[in-house]
């Protein structure tokens, strides 16, 4: 079955991403969905399904645990709401869910939202201090979320040599983006010798080559793509989607066959979509990606399991600044999760109001010229689950 | 007859020199090696360590108990011998006992050994002596402590010394002592305890096991004195003329003292250089003392152990004082944390993560690292055979954790392809962080993960192999 040009974004809305200390969970969920519903010229009571993506709940007040922490705060009650989970791929499958609705015709306008506070911790508390509180007692203790995705940096060396200085030039290239964004996190851009010099935080990633901790919210609003037209003039159109988890939390480390080159979720994901997309050579037909680059290393290994190009290759697209904006195929130039930040749920959809901004031509400064086709990718878990999807201009 | 079958010493990696001593406290330091444990090492980790090199030959479905001594184990009330007899993937019908609270513990432990097999109860007693002791910083007795475990195998069949005689006196009055919930040692007048304690009980105890076997001091080839610093036991041999040539070195300026493990690591280093029906004199100390008589077998030839190699090894520097302070957990907030743990989790797993038990697919012969119950390369879910992973192995990646709170950044995460099949992740240790490499070979060796619910979580982890084995 294909979802090509069945679905439609009518409207997208997303707050500043940064530590919002003077914003709640609860407010950055009506400052997303208030720009979103202004955006589709809707109301909120308008909306008959809604869901809600939240990857940890726990670091904060507890918001996110349910659909009703979206209900709440919007006064949108009598409605079926879901909270979604998938690691960093929440956001992206939070959309997938609302898609399904309106295939399914359950629903007829839904908004997927997604949300993360980060910054509301006890004192002394952190995501690395998270990492050493939970999860199982041996498995994976010593690991942050950066050691879990720079092994495939340290194997990657190993094999096709040194990439210190291509990590770096994506670090550059994502801060120079988010300076022409202003609702990103950092809005600076950095030199070369400020990304290689930047201290190690897990090798070979760098604390130039990380996101930061951010909090934020983003949300679209879906409907039918027959009913589009009802709302908007200026909607774009999904052409492809699809969701993968390919292995587990533990098992990649402990995987014989997995050879730590590569994320076969994103693989899986994309090769998927892009059929769907009816896409055969995605880096000639797409015209700009937003790629999970929660560390460079991620952004690296995603342009060859995106098949941009091919394996052992990637150093060729960044050191050819293929990817910067102005380039033949642009990546992440929202700033990325480097610039704008990782406020885990809210991430996907993030990528997916960049997209809607960029393929309306609404994308100011950073406007990718002509853009017609683009990609949203995630990838978590750390490398088991993978999100992709493409949407069109109409 | 009964007797020593096997032995094994353990010595962590790193030193504290009189150097670091001497900078820290403005005055001399003392003289050579102190040998000290890595910030994850206790006595139990240690005598894991001891217990698997005195080990190495045998089958240890064959040792049928594991006494472990220690005046330092992590556990005050819970039996720590039982968490090093799982460790060692002893059988569950092993006995396992704890002797403790005094520096004549280690050669009690061996007395009891030799008493279960003497009796007829058992055939293989395996006992492990280790200690990690902690004096005052600054203190007087600072520069003398070093840390380590030893391990005897005893049995009836082929021993490479027979155990002849033994003698021991007791004395209720101390020389040092610490009482219950303190972490530091305290000693009595110097010069009283050596001349005057150390003196008479060692000689009482030794001539009391020359009236029993009527030996003459020229009967031995060679003489193991515990002594409490580097001159004593050469005043006490001089007493009962033994000829300087007869006298074990103490090793106390190779190792520091290492506790209740130290006179079995004399007699460890004088049973490398013997000979078949050589006759050795045995002493240990602490709250009394203790003499055995023991002679070498014609087993001892082709016996194999590289115990003084292994206590003259280059050690690394731990670098400095604070250093050593934190790792002590005297300075620094790392423990903070507090890492979620359950017994109920740890129990359920404790085949695969401390026995070192995988199952291998019957479909397709993968070798499974986790508790799972599909095979993840062929995804069946039929039958598993189990299979005894291996502790070598080669690295192939890793990442170094800057911020992985820890009292020495950065932590090796280093996965593993174990020889023989199976794939691990494992926290690297003893390591410097620029010595990493994939497809270095590295070795499992058991440490303290972190004590989340007031428990101490007990895990494997790697090293590079000691002595390069590149």
């Amino acid at each position: 079955m294909t979802f090509k040009d069945k679905i439609a974004i009518i409207g997208a809305g997303c707050t500043q991403f940064g530590e919002n200390f003077n914003l709640s969970y609860g407010d950055m969920v009506f400052d997303a969905a208030k720009e979103a519903f202004e955006d589709a010229g809707i109301e909120g009571k308008d909306i008959d399904a809604a869901w809600l993506g939240t990857a940890f709940p726990d670091a904060g007040v507890y918001k996110g645990r349910s659909g009703m922490d979206l209900a709440e705060p919007l006064g949108m009650f009598d409605i079926p709401i879901t909270r979604v989970s998938n690691y960093c791929a929440t956001g992206g499958d939070a959309f997938r869910n609302g898609c399904n609705s309106l295939l399914s015709g359950e629903s007829n306008l839904v908004l997927a939202l997604g949300a993360e506070k980060l910054r509301d911790r006890t004192p002394q508390d952190s995501i690395v201090r998270m990492m050493v509180d939970t999860g199982h007692p041996i498995y994976q203790k010593g690991f942050t979320a950066a050691g879990t995705f720079a092994v495939v940096g340290t194997r990657y060396i190993h094999v096709y040599g040194d990439i210190t200085e291509q990590l770096a030039k994506i670090s550059v290239k994502n801060h120079y983006h988010g300076s022409l964004n202003p609702k990103a996190h950092f809005q600076k851009p950095i030199t070369m010798e400020y990304a290689l010099k930047s201290p190690m935080v897990a090798y070979p990633v760098n604390l130039m080559g990380s996101c930061p901790t951010t909090d934020g919210a983003a949300a679209v609003i879906l409907t039918r793509a027959e009913d589009a037209k009802k709302y908007t003039d200026n909607y774009v159109l999904l052409k492809g989607y699809s969701l993968s988890i390919s292995t587990g939390w533990d098992l990649p480390f402990y995987d014989p066959d997995y050879d730590f080159l590569g994320y076969r979720a994103t693989q899986v994901a994309s090769q998927k979509a892009y059929k769907q997309a009816g896409i055969e050579d995605p880096y000639k037909e797409l015209d700009l990606a937003e790629v999970h680059d929660c560390f460079n290393v991620v952004e690296f290994i995603t342009y060859e399991d995106l098949g941009l190009c091919e394996k052992g290759k990637a150093s060729e697209l960044v050191d050819n600044e293929v990817t910067t904006l102005g380039g033949e195929m642009p990546v992440n130039v929202s700033g990325g999760l480097l610039s704008c930040g990782h406020p885990v749920g809210a991430t996907g959809v993030r990528m997916l109001y960049e997209l809607t901004k960029q393929l309306q031509g609404e994308a100011d400064k950073r406007q990718v010229e002509n853009a017609k086709l683009g990609l949203a990718h995630n990838i978590g878990g750390p490398g088991a689950v993978a999100s992709i999807t493409i949407l069109g201009a109409k | 007859m009964v007797g020593i079958k096997s032995y094994g010493v353990y010595l962590p990696v790193y030193q504290l020199s009189s150097e670091i001593l001497q900078r820290a406290w403005g005055r001399p330091g003392g003289k050579g090696t102190k040998v000290i444990s890595n910030y994850d090492e206790d006595s139990l980790t240690m005598a894991v360590g001891a217990a698997l090199e005195c080990l190495e030959d045998t089958d240890i479905k064959t040792v049928e108990g594991l006494y472990f001594s220690s005046t330092t184990p992590p556990y005050g009330e819970k039996m720590n011998a039982s968490v090093v007899a799982t460790a060692l993937d002893m059988n569950r019908n092993a006995l396992t006992m704890d002797v403790g609270s005094s520096l004549r513990s280690g050669t009690g432990a061996l007395r009891v050994a030799l008493d279960t097999v003497s009796s007829g109860s058992r055939n293989n007693i395996l006992m492990v002596a280790s200690d990690s002791r902690l004096a005052e910083p600054g203190s007087y007795l600072e520069p003398f402590l070093g840390d380590g475990a030893v391990s005897f195998l005893v049995g009836n069949d082929k021993p490479i010394v027979d155990v002849i005689d033994h003698y021991s006196v007791f004395d209720g009055f101390p020389d040092v002592w610490r009482k219950q919930n303190e972490r530091f040692l305290r000693h009595d007048d110097i010069r009283y305890s050596r001349t005057e304690d150390y003196a008479r009980n060692m000689k009482d105890a030794l001539e009391g096991l020359f009236s029993i076997g009527n030996y003459q001091a020229e009967d031995f080839s060679k003489v193991v004195l515990f002594s409490p610093d580097p001159r004593s036991h050469e005043f006490l041999a001089k007493s009962l003329g033994f000829s300087p040539e007869q006298v074990q070195d103490p090793l106390l300026d190779k190792t520091g003292m290492i506790g209740s493990g130290h006179a079995l690591m004399m007699l460890a280093a004088a049973l490398d250089k013997s000979k078949p029906d050589d006759l050795i004199l045995f002493a240990n100390y602490g709250d009394g003392a203790e003499v055995f008589s023991v002679r070498a077998t014609k087993f001892i030839e082709g016996f194999e152990r590289d115990t003084i190699p292994e206590i003259e090894r280059e050690r690394k520097s731990i670098g400095s004082y604070t250093r050593y302070l934190s790792f002590r957990d005297l300075v620094g907030d790392y423990e903070l944390t507090t890492p979620f743990s359950a017994i109920p989790l740890l129990r359920r797993e404790e085949e695969l993560n401390i026995r070192l038990h995988g199952k291998k697919c019957k479909g397709c012969g993968t070798v499974m690292t986790l508790a799972l119950k599909t095979c993840p390369h062929c995804k069946s879910a039929k039958e598993f055979d189990d299979v005894k992973l291996t502790k070598r192995g080669k690295v192939v990646t890793f990442s170094q954790e800057y911020y992985y709170p820890t009292p020495e950044p950065p932590i090796t995460m280093t996965v593993i392809d174990l020889e023989g099949g199976g794939r691990i992740l494992a926290q690297m240790t003893d390591a410097q962080a620029e010595d990493v490499k994939v497809d270095m070979p590295v070795e499992l060796t058991f440490r303290k993960l972190h004590t989340g619910g007031g428990f101490v979580n007990y895990s494997w982890k790697c090293r590079p192999i000691p002595g390069g084995g590149a």
